[in-house]
Formats: structure tokens, sequence, C-alpha cells
């Protein structure tokens, strides 16, 4: 369980230049658990994922892992690296190693400090989770792969440290709709009971039908944690506003709502453009009728 | 002002052996045009726009920007340029800075810089920030900065490198809105890549590209019929032009009567209260 309890944050604090990004969150990620991070660009959400990875230490509040205090002063390094891992935003841009075989092997070389055996059995492991050629593509620059091969180095890089906290800052940024699919399901299929993921994304349709909560963030707070659904019928505007959910989603919801559908409510395209065509199928007449009287009403 | 011809360029990234990626290709953009490129990675989106803009040079064919052939070795000074990396093209550590400095490279008056610099600022939702360290600026805040860079140099044409691919939900309405209000401004001519055929529907034409060929040029409404082509591709039809042309095959609407989300939930609601009305 990863827990954050009362985290504030403020860049360049005591200076001029001080500027808050984070008020008062709190949040938990249970084990198993899948969330999805939304909210306007500038409103928190990176910083927050370096928080809860480390990388950043919060001006404010306590940040605890399966019971552990993770902010006690002095605390260095981060007890917890292999554990809470962050693949930040176009992770391959931080490529380093001449070959893929060198950049994937540098954290369990380095980091972990195993032998070449085990980590040759993590990487084939992780390789064959990923779907990823690395027999055939080890010798290369990682450099030279397409932008979804890159991508799924990166991320293999990180999952072969076998993390229980996995955090995904826009992970399908710049990959094309193919790409972000297969990217989705090899997080599917990596997901389990014992790892949960974090994934901040603004593009959200690829995620709703997956993930369990959402979390949204608007100017440095956490103004809605909870289900999709809840999220749908929330009184609170801003916090639909801030989430900018997916026409698909907003319009199953209009189905439901208006009693034109019996739901549910989702982002799988295909399920609500069959939601429609039952409608449509069902009040078609009531519908033309009313659009042709419509001139003579108003 | 600010039209762009390429004129049967040829170009290749690699030995001469290696076979091109642009062949004897030709496209002619009017002044004042905006055209969204789509395609998939490796189609030549971004090589395009770096040959325009004179970053890159062909080996055999003629560039033209304003009716001016552009020399070897010259820069496009009509062209301003934002690249889909925001990091690598923020030079200052502060933001009013970093949008002032191609301005001051012009040769500009401070006087004319401030105004510029503010205006450009204010477009982007940034003016705010203009005082900030431009590294503390999110992703997608960061793309809105280069952009006003850009923006602030009022060239007659503008080339956007997926401009908008990490600004998100509401923001990303307002970026595309500010886009537009900007086109009809100042008309400029603009070209912008993306992978998002939403994006796509901002622009007057819609160029699609595979492998250095172009496989669709014409309005983005007439695009989204032709799906095998779309599939193809690796894009997605929009989900709002899916429900529209749901509602519109059953007879609700005629073609291109529902342009948003709200228009088709009203001819829905609408039927619905007067069928309230009718039981009760």
């Amino acid at each position: 369980m990863l827990e954050a309890v009362d985290i504030s944050h403020t860049f360049c604090a005591g200076t001029p230049f001080k500027r808050q990004v984070l008020r008062g969150i709190q949040f938990k990620l249970a084990p198993g658990e899948v969330v999805l991070l939304t909210g306007p660009s500038g409103s928190g959400k990176t910083t927050l994922a370096r928080i809860l990875s480390g990388l950043v230490k919060p001006t404010q509040g306590t940040m605890r892992f399966n019971g552990m205090d993770l902010n006690v002063i002095g605390s260095r390094p981060w007890p917890v690296s292999d554990r809470i891992v962050l693949a930040s935003q176009y992770p391959e841009r931080q490529f380093f190693a001449n070959t893929v075989w060198d950049e994937l092997s540098w954290g369990l070389r380095v980091g972990l400090g195993l032998d070449r055996a085990e980590i040759a059995d993590r990487l084939r492991l992780i390789a064959g989770d990923l779907g990823f050629p690395l027999e055939e593509l080890a010798k290369r620059s990682p450099r030279s792969l397409s932008s979804g091969q890159q991508r799924k180095a990166a991320l293999a890089s990180l999952l072969a440290l076998e993390p229980q906290v996995l955090i995904l800052d826009e992970p399908l940024a710049g990959l094309n709709a193919k790409e972000g699919q297969r990217l989705i399901s090899l997080l599917q299929n990596w997901h389990s009971q014992s790892r949960s993921m974090l994934i901040i994304a603004h593009e959200l349709e690829l995620f709703f039908d997956w993930v369990e909560k959402v979390a949204v963030m608007d100017q440095g707070q956490m103004v809605f944690f909870g289900s999709l659904d809840e999220l749908c019928q929330s009184s609170d505007p801003t916090a639909r506003d801030a989430a900018f959910l997916p026409v698909m989603v907003q319009f199953s919801f209009f189905l439901k709502q208006n009693g034109l559908s019996p739901g549910p409510i989702t982002s799988d395209g295909p399920l609500v453009l069959r939601q429609l065509q039952e409608a449509l199928t069902k009040k078609r007449g009531i519908f033309l009728h009313t659009r042709k009287i419509e001139p003579s009403v108003s | 002002m600010g039209n762009i011809e390429l004129d049967k360029i040829t170009f290749s990234y690699g030995a001469p052996e290696d076979e091109p990626l642009f062949v004897d290709f030709s496209l002619t953009i009017s002044a004042g045009e905006w055209v969204a490129v789509v395609g998939p990675s490796g189609a030549g989106k971004t090589t395009l726009l770096k040959l325009i803009k004179g970053l890159l040079r062909p080996q055999r064919g003629e560039i033209r920007a304003n009716s001016k052939v552009l020399p070897a070795g010259t820069l496009n000074h009509f062209a301003a340029c934002v690249f889909a990396n925001p990091e690598n093209q923020i030079v200052s550590p502060v933001v009013a800075e970093d949008v002032a400095f191609a301005l001051e490279n012009m040769g500009l008056t401070p006087e004319v810089i401030s105004a510029r610099v503010e205006e450009a600022l204010r477009w982007v939702g940034l003016w705010q920030r203009a005082r900030d360290f431009s590294h503390h600026l999110s992703g997608g805040e960061q793309q809105r900065l280069i952009l006003a860079g850009a923006l602030a140099q009022r060239k007659s044409c503008l080339l956007l490198d997926d401009p908008l691919s990490m600004v998100g939900g509401r923001s990303r309405m307002e970026m595309l809105s500010l886009l537009k209000s900007i086109h009809l401004e100042v008309s400029c001519t603009m070209l912008h890549t993306t992978h998002l055929l939403e994006d796509a529907f901002a622009a007057q034409r819609l160029i699609a590209l595979e492998r250095g060929r172009v496989v669709y040029d014409g309005s983005p409404y007439d695009f989204i019929q032709k799906k095998e082509l779309i599939e193809q591709l690796g894009l997605e039809v929009p989900a709002i032009a899916q429900l529209v042309e749901m509602v519109t095959k059953s007879g609700l609407a005629e073609p291109g009567e529902i342009a948003s989300l709200t228009q088709l939930q009203e001819i829905l609601t609408v039927s619905q209260q007067r069928k309230d009305n009718e039981t009760t």
C-alpha cells in the first residue's frame, strides 16, 4: 500500500520565485489497484508522480509504503527505489547506453547488483511478456528502434526491476492509436494482484474501461477520487470539467441519464454506438416526429 | 504572402543507394491555407516541415516560399516552427525571455518585444507565469510556451509539428480554438501534423502521407468517409463523427447539420422532452 498523507509542495520555497503546485493531497494506492490520474496541464500531476516515486521531497506531508514512513529526514537514498518505479514522460529520451542489452540490463546490474545469469533470465522473461524481440535487437543502438519499440524497451528496463508500484507519466504520448492500444494490452497483461499502477494520462479513452479508479487534479488539488460512474454522476462540475471526459463516455452517460439506454457508461466506442442504435431503433418514430414539427413550435 | 510550393522534390536521409523518402514530390499550399498533415510514423510528416523551413535540403527539386526559390543553405524566414519536443526548443530559463529570444534576434525594439511577448503569452494562457522558470512548466505548458514563441514572431507561415501532443483535454480545446482565431486574425499559412483526426478538423485541407507519398489530399470531412484508408494509416475516426454519422443515417439530421456533442445531445433531448409531453 502506497499512501500520500496531506502532501503539499512549493517550488523554490522561501525565494521570490516560490510557486505552490500541490495542496493537501491525500491519496492511497492499494496492492493490485490501477488508478488513472488526470487533469489539465499544469495541475500538478507530474509533480505528484515525482513525489510518489521519491524524486522530489514534498515541502509538507508524509509518504508511507507498506506502513514505512518514507520521508524521515535523512532517509536517503530512497529506501524503495526498486519497488516504486516511475516511467517518466517519453522514457526513451533517457536512453544512454550504446546497445539495447546494456540499456535494459543497467538497472539490474548496477541498481540491484544481479549476476549475469540472473540478468539474462529476467530480461528474457520481461521481453517475452512485452513481445519485445530482445534477441534480435540486443546489439542495436536503442535510439535506432522505431518509436513504439523504443517505448517498449524503456518500459522493459523498468519492469525488469519487478516493481510493486509502477507510475507511468503519459505512457501513450507520441504513439499512434495502434501502438497505444498495443502498449495498453501489455500493461494489462503485466498487471496482477501484487502489482499496482498509477497512470497519468490526458487521452482517457483507452484506459477508462480498464482502470478501477480515477483521480482528478485541478490547480494543485485532488478534486475527485472514485470510480468512473461516480465521476460522471458527480454533482461537482469542476471535477468533470477538469477530467474532460471522452466524447463516448459523455455520450453514454447522456443516453443513460435520459433513459435512452440502460448503460453501462463506457468509453468503448462500438458499445456506445450499439446503445445509440438501440435508442434510435426504439424511439426513431418519436424523434422524427418531434424533429419535423420543430419549426412550427419555435 | 505565405504560399509554399514544393516542386518535384527528391529527398533521402541515407546513402545515395537507399530508397529516398520523397521522390519527385510536389505540393502547393496557397497563402492563408490551413493544412493538417496526418500519417503513420515514418511517413515523412516532420521531414516535410523541415524541408519547408530549410532545415533539410532536397537532393533534387525546388522549394519556393512566397513565390521565391529557397536557396540552398538558407532558412525560410517566412516561417516559424514548433517541433514535437518542447524541452529541446526552450532556450531561456525564464518564460518571458524565451518568447523574447527570437524577437531580439530579429532586431526588434524593446518596446515592440515587450508588447509582443505579453500578447503571445496571454494568447496561450501563460502571462501569469511570465517570470517563472521555464523548466518549472509542465509538458503541456512548455508546448504552449514554444507556441507563444512562434506566434510572437508573426511570420506569414506557421509550421507546427504535433504541437498539442502533451496538451490534454480542456487546454487542448482551448489551444485549438486559439489556433483557429489566430489563423483568422493574421491569416497566416499553417501546416500542422497530428496523430489525432479530431485536430485535423480545425484545418481546411487534410493531407495524408504514407512513406513519402500523398495518399489523400482534400477536405477533412470527406476523409473520414474513407474508413479503409484511415485504418491503413493507423488513425481513428473521431468518436463524435461516428455518433453523428449514425444519427444522420437514421434520417434525424441533415449531413453537416450536427457539428458538436452539445448539438447532438440537443436533438435527442428535445425529442425526449416532447415525448414526455405527449405521454402526459
